[in-house]
């Protein structure tokens, strides 16, 4: 599914929160704080950065599965949308994507300094690496704005 | 950890398909039951509601709203209940969380849906705000 530029404005925002999640063999599934994202040439494919640590389980959990789901909310609108799609592959994050998740996770903890933290304390409780490269193909959307009637699948965006 | 379920930063919460496909959404509360459950808010929530039903696992991750530590709880849901002093105490307060996201007239809840809490992972601990 080829994401509209629109979207690709929000989803590359330093104030959305974002998710990815996916399950184990015996349908666990398993949760992890994103640390950015971005999206590839083609629109098609995103790739997001998750800790070494922090997604340990969320990981090792592609050895059974390549199905996954990324959750992007915007923190100033609420506006959020939930992609699902497969896993393609992992990497760890060279030098300009560890510069990039900082930049992200910069104003993403700027953007919540209203709710009482310093974003300088916020940035040194999440920044974390090393940190890996997760390649995912988008096959569909769904809004998951706060709503009645939230949840539908989108068939463009 | 009581301060991360009083519903001021939404906690995030996944649960698994038949498919094998998580679904991950928002959740206005994560609302503590005592020492071993918790009662998730069913409000817009279709597919959680549905997975569940075939699949209980879920992972919930709820932050503290004055030191942003986050925690990640391990759950396996139990059951849905429509009344009762549960559902009754989080109808109150997921009143009084829309009226703080300015979102009165859209929360509203449906069950509450009764869960054991398996595990529960620091993820992130801050000593101060």
């Amino acid at each position: 599914m080829k994401l509209s530029d629109r979207f690709i404005d929000l989803i590359s925002q330093t104030a959305s929160a974002l998710w990815a999640s996916n399950c184990d063999k015996q349908r666990v599934p398993d949760l992890v704080r994103v640390q950015g994202v971005r999206v590839d040439t083609n629109k098609e494919q995103i790739t997001f950065y998750v800790s070494v640590k922090m997604g340990e389980t969320f990981l090792q959990n592609f050895t059974m599965t390549d199905k996954l789901s990324l959750l992007m909310a915007s923190t100033e609108t609420h506006e959020s949308y939930q992609l699902k799609g497969s896993y393609l592959s992992q990497r760890p994050c060279t030098s300009s994507e560890i510069q990039y998740q900082k930049e992200y996770l910069l104003g993403f903890c700027k953007a919540i300094e209203g709710l009482g933290i310093s974003k300088e304390k916020a940035f040194a409780l999440y920044y974390q690496q090393p940190t890996v490269a997760v390649r995912m193909l988008v096959q569909e959307v769904y809004e998951q704005t706060p709503k009645i009637g939230t949840g539908e699948k989108m068939s463009s965006l | 950890m009581l301060p991360a379920m009083q519903g001021i930063i939404p906690a995030t919460l996944s649960t698994c398909g038949g498919d094998g496909m998580a679904n991950v959404t928002y959740i206005s509360q994560v609302f503590y039951v005592d020492d071993e459950h918790v009662a998730l808010s069913c409000q817009f929530m279709n597919k959680t509601w549905l997975n569940l039903q075939i699949n209980p696992w879920a992972k919930v991750i709820i932050t503290c709203p004055s030191t942003f530590s986050m925690w990640k709880l391990s759950l396996s849901f139990l059951e849905a209940k429509t009344e009762g002093p549960i559902f009754d105490q989080m109808e109150k307060q997921l009143a009084e969380i829309a009226s703080l996201h300015q979102m009165e007239g859209i929360f509203k809840i449906r069950s509450s849906l009764i869960c054991k809490v398996d595990e529960i992972m620091c993820l992130y601990e801050s000593l101060s705000a």
